[in-house]
């Protein structure tokens, strides 16, 4: 009998092991495209990485910047030589397999993928759960994820597009290739490159779809950095301005100017915004502004394992504090310490008093013992007190204090308590050298390690100085010289302080009066300057180089690079007026053949 | 009602039967008992009455007891194993047998899927590995135990690591998403390789199609079938084995002080030069800091036993590993249950339960991204360990600026602690019903627990600016697995006449949960593994719980032959994969079909070759499926948006510490057409022995089409996906010869076994149906891995699969030679080149006048063409000696780590053989490439890119032989250890990985498959890194030698 319960029991095991099978098998770690999303707060979730997706290590969370644009402009000058494609930054001369090409054509294409997705989840929205009250909400919504299409097509068509090169230069030229949609299977994802013209008509139609969509409305609270319809609008206009289509840019641009309330503020506030100061930040000039905050949610940086709102650009391009025991060899950088300012900016901007030699401290406390705030050897006291002057008066360009950080005579907070000089680094010291430090976008207030690594500093992506410059741009291309001069003193008298709508005694007499500058391109071109100046090292200066076609007369001012070891000028390449398609795309794409390369890759 | 119906029919049978037996008349008894070569009682062995079918089989106690009528003269005992033995009856009516083990290997025992067969009559491709064999070896898992002992098995350990378990490969790659084997321990298969080594009685690595089909969708890999060992003895067998080693490390040696600023003050003058107090700068052997000798300790203690209605093995193992790398260490704890019980003459019911747990303290996850390496080669030995204020060392300051940035390695290790523990059981009930008419049922139930936690804490650290953190942080990671396998076989075999007849048919299903959390908080309040938060913390969190892993499978086979002598076997099983495949595609069927004929026992043969005493031919057909890719990549969703930085942008606010929304979007687009990757395999083999079995042989060819594979297609990058989009496309052709040759004889008092084994394989991708450009880059030369970007060849891929070639070719520029003049350097397509730089080929008619990556080509091919493997047993009296040698021959290795040791890479060190390049200081031409020129403004290092660029330079040839055991016995037998209760002891030493002959330059040829950034992001599946091999990378846990002695005690 007890066998027989033992077979039995044995025999049921039979009928236990018997799972039904079944019809579909949902991921149980993700939502389903069937049913999601279906809230408002939802649907915010899949807008959010339109913006997010922003702050890519690739983008402007970190290379984007430091590593291929403000070397590509010379903001800065990288001393760090083991990256291969960050040099080929820095000599203009990349290829198409440099991992920046790659990386930035990708992210941005992932953001207009993002802003695609966001179409389909707001039409199963509106389709399956939306309540009417909803509807504006959505409508908002779409207008964010038009605008944010446009950007990332602004950045591919500008740096990929082939509209800025000179030769061959037909009516129309290859552009990028456009996704009106997400592609729904494996035939979609293979697009050629769409025509120059068809990639700025989805610009300008997906501005225009956004400033209908966001008409009127206002942002706040915690609200406050979302697109609007100015922004849609300013980028228009960009658009239209880089597409050299100016009356109609005229017409968007002077609707941003006269109806979006925007107004410059003061030099203080500006050059507050440029380090992170809160107070100064959404201030009255923004558009489009990206809210960074020095919090990095416990990871590192942008690559933390946690969300946060944050980049860690200022790793690479820190200042240098004095070393703690005073010295300018042991001085400490920020950061990594990649990267200064290249010395040419400084004479750029009109700081004419050339470089410094440390002397000894002739106030030097030998019982204390040298440190940072008693150092041996002080920048010549002559020398400080020629700089205050430059500086007190306005002998220079006030911006190159907002771009750029003095030796000696500025300050920063290695440890967040004391303030140190500033140092040259210790691989541009000794005499004839000048050794600035980037001050935009860097960490002043902490060594950015001990914060993270998080930048504090939002990221101004369209403000209104901006559409002003293009504003006078478009001016002077249909021959409105009196306007076109106006906005480029307007956006000059606020660098040097007087109040933007008078006239000041700074003023630029004539389109091509004499600017600061020492090299023959912009020291007649108060509009080229202007630009030049007031976007330094923001990553807006190498479109104009390339659309304006400054890239020869750009490599002879600046001659030289330190991990470029041939002159500049002799390796320039006009072919780099556009990015080359990068390989990963070349070789995942059958629509785009070598033969659709950029010409000269 | 019908089941219990058919059971008492079943009791009845054997009642007739023996009533039929008890009729016959003239009739005598005569009993016996049947022993083994060792004394002990040898139950199920089979009496039968010489030219009669009268027959007996021993209880178990071996004892017999068998009537026979008058007129039989001779009783053969035989079983399985050992020689049969033909007694004569005579007046004896009591007898004691001892068995001889069999010479012929034709007899041995081979475990198939779902069964056993006598290796006579296996049709399919079987490499058997006895337990013995590597019973004292100085391995924690199956596969490295296999290494070098079984035909077509490729094995590559290329890490000493405590816990590291190799790779291996089955007959060659045939997939980007290569499968592992399957193991399947007693009948029932199991996650991964956890089994104690000295559980084992035997390995049966089943290879091709007809052996596998029955395993169908996981069999792809092959299959590898343990068998434990069970209690064979009347008494209880205790035994207890000890082994204690040191390991001892291969290491690369760095500069030391004085040659580093030999260096510096050619290629950086401006920091040492003009200095005046080098003669204090710290001189540190970094890699003496990091790297020592190591030990390994194993013990083992197993009690085995049967009684007639139990059999049993109890047994339990302690292996303890120190590292020979800083604070490195592995110890696995485990023991194992397996019993048998009869209940009654028709049922059986047994139960194996093994458990381990093994805790590890590993270089891994990247402490402070340093990772391990085989030389520190960014270190520089004018950094002290310790400043003299007890931090951690960093660069001294008043060099004209001299700077290092990366970290002090010794720091990077200490200033972190980890703490991996992986918990496993495997269990397994069974049942066994012997039916009527000739049927038998066996149920399994298995269960399997997988458990593994891991404790990360990283302190904060400052080894100078540029590597510095200044939080501490806290990791701790936790992923159960639970399997459920069931499965019901019933299967029939029977004699009709000379016709025999085994058939079985059988319904199995998985199903398995998978349950996961990462958690992650920074500044935590105490050192250690205690989330104790504070308010500077951050916390991080990700996990999920996945029920749905579900396989059901019906599946058979069967086998016939006709007087041992002509074969033929069929199977075949239908999977269904519910979470892997699109609906449209769970299913597939897989069939395989063999024969074979045993030539050796034909008449014919007998006279035409007696020498050869068997031989058989067998050929097999079949199909086998692989569906080892992630699940669900078939369909769409949306997840937590994540970019190249992880999830850092999963979420945005919109104003000043405003609430982050947290970010989704779709991960991938759907692809409800993805189904099976099917490999179709033709074996053909020839087994024999001869020389009355003093010679045996195995010889097979094999060609395996893997077609639909499973292929992660990167999508265009302007598609915005990054995630792989996997299809079915292409085709790879596997194929070659797989050969066992073997001796054994005595010589006098010596006795002695040599064994040959060997695997022939070509790889070839054939087809990627043009998509895609084709082809799929891997691999760098990575510095750390991970860092595509800081490392020697910067963003350089280093291996390129496409149609036409094999899996993983080595592509780069090719060099034709050495510049001799600047001359001839200005005259060619290298526009920086002078004399002393690479030539490498260029294509001028197709690729303009200067070098450009189009002049790219393949350079070398990491599959090696044969792998083989030699194993000398020797035994003169009481000494034994065991010689292990492996090889590969035809293989190409790219020697990542040479352009370490000959260049300076960033703020880095190098080796002394940077001072053979060409025109170095007062060099003249050399037969290194030159490292770079003085220029005006200073020293400009690697114009050309010799060492910066992936070319032929750093393709060597990786063919080896390796002494990869040596152990050498002695076992006492004596009275005195008899009087202690001690049967036998045996002591013995051995050395590991004791010589290699090789041309190779760098540290060890036996390299595997370095780390796959493909891989990483899902285009390659992760058993075996197949688009990375024979990369010899700097981020690589150190090969090492280990020593050791040992004692074997039998009670």
């Amino acid at each position: 009998m007890k066998k027989q319960i033992i077979t039995l029991s044995l025999l049921g095991v039979l009928f236990t092991g018997c799972t039904k099978s079944p019809t579909l098998v949902g991921n149980p770690n993700a939502y389903s495209t069937g049913n999601y999303p279906n809230t408002i707060d939802a649907l915010n979730s899949v807008l959010a990485p339109c913006y997010s997706n922003l702050r890519d290590p690739g983008l402007f969370g970190f290379h984007y910047l430091p590593k291929c644009i403000s070397n590509l402009e010379h903001a800065v000058n990288s001393i760090y030589g083991g990256d291969q494609g960050w040099d080929a930054m820095a000599g203009a001369n990349f290829d198409y397999t440099n991992e920046y090409v790659n990386e930035t054509w990708q992210v941005c294409y992932t953001g207009v993928k993002n802003c695609n997705v966001l179409f389909v989840g707001a039409n199963l929205f509106t389709n399956n759960f939306a309540k009417p009250t909803d509807l504006p909400t959505v409508a908002l919504i779409r207008g964010q994820a038009f605008f944010l299409r446009a950007y990332y097509y602004f950045l591919l068509e500008g740096l990929y597009g082939e509209d800025n090169v000179p030769n061959p230069t037909p009516a129309d030229t290859l552009g990028v290739p456009l996704f009106a949609a997400v592609p729904a299977n494996l035939a979609q994802t293979q697009q050629p490159r769409a025509s120059s013209k068809a990639v700025w008509a989805q610009i300008e139609n997906d501005c225009d779809s956004a400033a209908v969509l966001l008409q009127g409305q206002v942002w706040s609270g915690n609200d406050l950095g979302r697109v609007t319809e100015w922004a849609a609008k300013a980028l228009l206009g960009k658009a239209l301005v880089f597409t050299k289509q100016y009356a109609a840019a005229k017409t968007v641009l002077n609707d941003v100017i006269t109806n979006s309330n925007k107004t410059l503020p003061s030099y203080d506030i500006a050059r507050g915004a440029a380090i992170g100061i809160k107070a100064d930040e959404f201030n009255s000039e923004f558009l489009f502004e990206l809210n960074i905050d020095q919090q990095s949610n416990g990871g590192y940086g942008v690559y933390s394992s946690a969300p946060n709102a944050t980049t860690i650009n200022g790793l690479i391009w820190p200042p240098w504090a004095l070393g703690s025991d005073g010295t300018e060899t042991n001085c400490q950088p920020m950061g990594y310490g990649n990267e200064i300012a290249h010395w040419k900016n400084v004479l750029r901007y009109g700081y004419n008093i050339g470089t410094y030699n440390l002397v000894t401290n002739p106030n030097y406390n030998a019982a204390a013992g040298p440190s940072y705030n008693n150092p041996q050897q002080i920048m010549d006291p002559v020398y400080k007190a020629a700089a205050l002057n430059v500086r007190n008066n306005n002998l220079c360009d006030p911006r190159a204090f907002i771009g750029m950080i003095q030796p000696w005579v500025d300050s920063v907070e290695p440890d967040g308590a004391h303030w140190y000089p500033v140092s040259r680094p210790n691989f541009e010291q000794g005499p004839g050298t000048y050794g600035w430090s980037i001050r935009k976008y860097s960490p002043i207030f902490n060594n950015i390690n001990n914060v993270g690594p998080a930048d504090a500093v939002d990221l101004q992506l369209l403000r209104l100085a901006d559409v002003y410059l293009l504003y006078a741009e478009a001016c002077a291309q249909t021959g409105d010289n009196v306007d076109a001069l106006t906005y480029i003193n307007m956006v000059h008298r606020r660098a040097y302080g007087y109040p933007v709508g008078s006239p000041s005694p700074v003023d630029y007499a004539s389109l091509t009066s004499p600017t600061v500058a020492p090299d023959p391109v912009l020291s007649n071109n108060p509009l080229y300057y202007e630009r030049w100046a007031e976007f330094f090292n923001e990553g807006q200066w190498w479109f104009d180089v390339c659309r304006w076609h400054l890239g020869l007369s750009e490599a002879t001012y600046y001659a030289s690079a330190y991990n470029v070891t041939s002159p500049l000028a002799t390796t320039w390449n006009d072919k780099s007026y556009a990015w080359p398609i990068p390989i990963e795309e070349l070789n995942s794409n059958q629509a785009i053949t070598l033969q659709d390369q950029n010409p000269g890759y | 009602m019908t089941t219990k119906r058919l059971l008492r029919k079943g009791l009845l049978i054997p009642i007739l039967l023996a009533g039929t037996l008890l009729c016959q008349a003239q009739s005598k008894t005569v009993s016996g008992t049947v022993k083994d070569d060792k004394g002990n009682p040898v139950p199920g062995a089979s009496i039968l009455v010489k030219g009669k079918k009268t027959g007996a089989t021993t209880d178990a106690q071996g004892n017999f007891s068998i009537s026979l009528p008058n007129s039989a003269k001779d009783l053969l005992i035989s079983y399985v194993g050992y020689e049969t033995q033909d007694i004569p009856v005579g007046a004896n009516n009591s007898m004691v047998v001892v068995l001889q083990p069999s010479s012929t290997i034709m007899n041995d025992i081979v475990v198939v899927g779902y069964g056993s067969q006598k290796r006579k009559d296996v049709t399919g491709a079987v490499s058997s590995v006895k337990g013995n064999l590597f019973k004292d070896q100085p391995v924690t898992n199956v596969t490295e135990a296999l290494q070098g002992r079984a035909a077509g098995v490729e094995v590559i350990k290329n890490s000493g690591a405590p816990d590291e378990t190799p790779t291996i490969i089955i007959r060659g790659v045939s997939s980007l998403h290569q499968p592992a084997p399957l193991y399947i321990v007693d009948g029932v298969r199991v996650t991964g390789d956890n089994i104690n080594v000295q559980d084992i009685a035997t390995v049966d690595v089943l290879k091709d199609a007809s052996a596998t089909a029955i395993y169908g969708s996981a069999a792809a890999g092959g299959v590898i079938i343990i068998t434990t060992k069970k209690g064979p003895s009347g008494k209880p067998a205790v035994t207890f084995s000890v082994r204690d080693g040191v390991t001892v490390p291969k290491l690369v040696h760095l500069l030391d002080k004085n040659g580093f600023i030999k260096l510096e003050n050619i290629v950086a003058p401006q920091f040492f030069s003009t200095a005046t107090q080098t003669d204090t700068l710290p001189n540190t052997d970094w890699v003496k800091a990091l790297y020592g000798n190591g030990t390994e300790k194993n013990y083992n203690l197993s009690i085995t036993g049967s009684t007639p209605n139990v059999n049993y093995l109890v047994s339990g193992f302690y292996n303890q590993q120190k590292g020979v790398y800083l604070d490195n260490w592995s110890n696995i704890g485990g023991a194992r249950v397996n019993t048998d019980f009869n209940l009654g003459k028709y049922i059986k019911i047994g139960e194996e339960l093994g458990v381990s747990s093994r805790k590890t303290s590993p270089p891994v996850p990247n402490r402070n991204d340093l990772g391990y390496h085989n030389a520190p080669f960014r270190s520089l030995p004018i950094i002290p360990v310790y400043n003299s204020d007890g931090t951690y060392g960093t660069v001294p300051p008043g060099y004209n600026g001299f700077n290092f940035s990366g970290p002090n390695p010794v720091g990077a290790i200490l200033n972190a602690s980890t703490i991996d523990v992986k918990n496993n059981m495997q269990s397994n009930v069974y049942a066994d019903v012997s039916l009527p008419l000739h049927l038998n049922f066996r149920t399994n139930l298995g269960y399997d627990y997988y458990l593994e936690t891991e404790d990360y804490f990283q302190n904060s650290f400052y080894y100078g600016p540029g590597s510095e953190q200044t939080f501490n942080s806290l990791s701790k990671d936790y992923i159960e697995s639970t399997q459920v396998l069931t499965n019901e076989l019933l299967s029939y075999n029977q004699n009709f006449g000379r016709h025999h007849i085994d058939a079985l048919v059988g319904y199995e299903q998985i199903t398995g949960t998978y349950n996961t959390v990462n958690a992650y908080e920074s500044a935590v309040g105490l050192a250690g593994y205690s989330f104790l938060q504070t308010s500077a913390s951050g916390l991080a969190l990700t996990g999920y719980r996945d029920p749905n892993e579900l396989v059901k499978s019906q599946f058979g086979r069967l086998n016939y032959n006709y007087d041992g002598r002509y074969y033929l076997a069929l199977s075949a099983r239908q999977d269904a994969n519910y979470t892997v495949f699109g609906p449209d595609n769970q299913k597939a069927k897989f069939a395989a079909v063999s024969a074979g004929w045993n030539i050796g026992d034909e008449v014919f043969w007998k006279k035409l070759m007696p020498e050869v005493n068997s031989l058989k031919l067998r050929g097999s057909y079949g199909t086998m499926g692989n569906s080892n890719i992630p699940p669900y990549t078939y369909t769409a969703s949306y997840g937590q948006f994540t970019d190249a930085g992880g999830l850092a942008s999963g979420g945005q606010n919109f104003a000043p510490n405003g609430p982050l929304v947290i970010a989704n979007t779709f991960t991938s687009i759907p692809n409800p057409h993805l189904g099976w990757e099917t490999v179709t395999e033709s074996n053909i083999g020839l087994d024999g022995e001869a020389l009355r079995s003093h010679l045996y042989f195995s010889i097979e060819w094999y060609n395996k089409l893997t077609s639909n594979m499973l292929y992660a297609l990167p999508l265009p990058t302007s598609s915005g996906f990054t995630s792989p989009y996997f299809v079915n496309i292409g085709n790879v052709k596997s194929t070659g010869w797989d050969i066992l040759l073997g001796y054994r004889d005595k010589a006098g008092p010596v006795s002695y076994d040599v064994t040959f084994t060997g695997g022939f394989n070509t790889n070839k991708v054939t087809n990627l149906d043009g998509i895609n450009g084709n082809a799929l880059y891997d691999g760098y030369n990575y510095l750390n891995y991970g860092d595509q970007t800081f490392n020697i060849m910067s963003n350089q891929n280093i291996t390129m699969t496409k149609a036409g070639l094999p899996f993983g070719s080595f592509y780069g520029y090719k060099v034709i030679g050495m510049f001799q003049t600047d001359a001839q350097a200005a005259a060619s397509a290298q526009p920086n080149a002078h004399a002393g730089d690479l030539i490498f080929y260029h294509d001028a008619k197709n690729n303009g006048a200067t070098l450009n990556p189009n002049d790219r080509q393949v350079i070398g091919n990491p599959n090696p063409k044969l792998i083989y493997g030699l194993n000398i047993h020797l035994t003169y009296k009481g000494f034994d000696l065991a010689a292990l040698f492996n090889g590969v021959a035809g293989v190409q290795l790219f020697n990542g780590v040479k352009a370490y040791e000959q260049y300076p890479y960033a703020d880095g060190n190098t080796t002394s053989k940077v001072f053979g390049d060409a025109f170095l200081g007062s060099n003249g031409m050399t037969n290194q490439p030159r490292l770079g020129y003085q220029s005006a403004t200073g020293f400009v290092l690697d114009p050309n890119q010799n060492y910066t660029s992936v070319n032929s330079y750093f393709v060597e040839n990786g063919a080896y032989l390796k002494l990869k055991n040596l152990q050498i016995g002695y076992t006492f037998v004596n009275n005195l250890f008899t009087r202690w209760g001690v049967r036998s002891a045996r002591l013995f030493v051995m050395g590991n990985n004791l010589l290699t002959f090789t041309k190779y330059t760098g540290l060890d040829p036996e390299v595997g498959a370095a780390y796959s950034a493909a891989q990483q992001s899902g285009f390659v599946g992760t058993s075996v890194g197949v688009t990375t091999r024979g990369i010899d990378a700097v981020p690589q846990y150190p090969q090492t030698r280990v020593y050791s002695a040992g004692l074997d005690v039998n009670f």
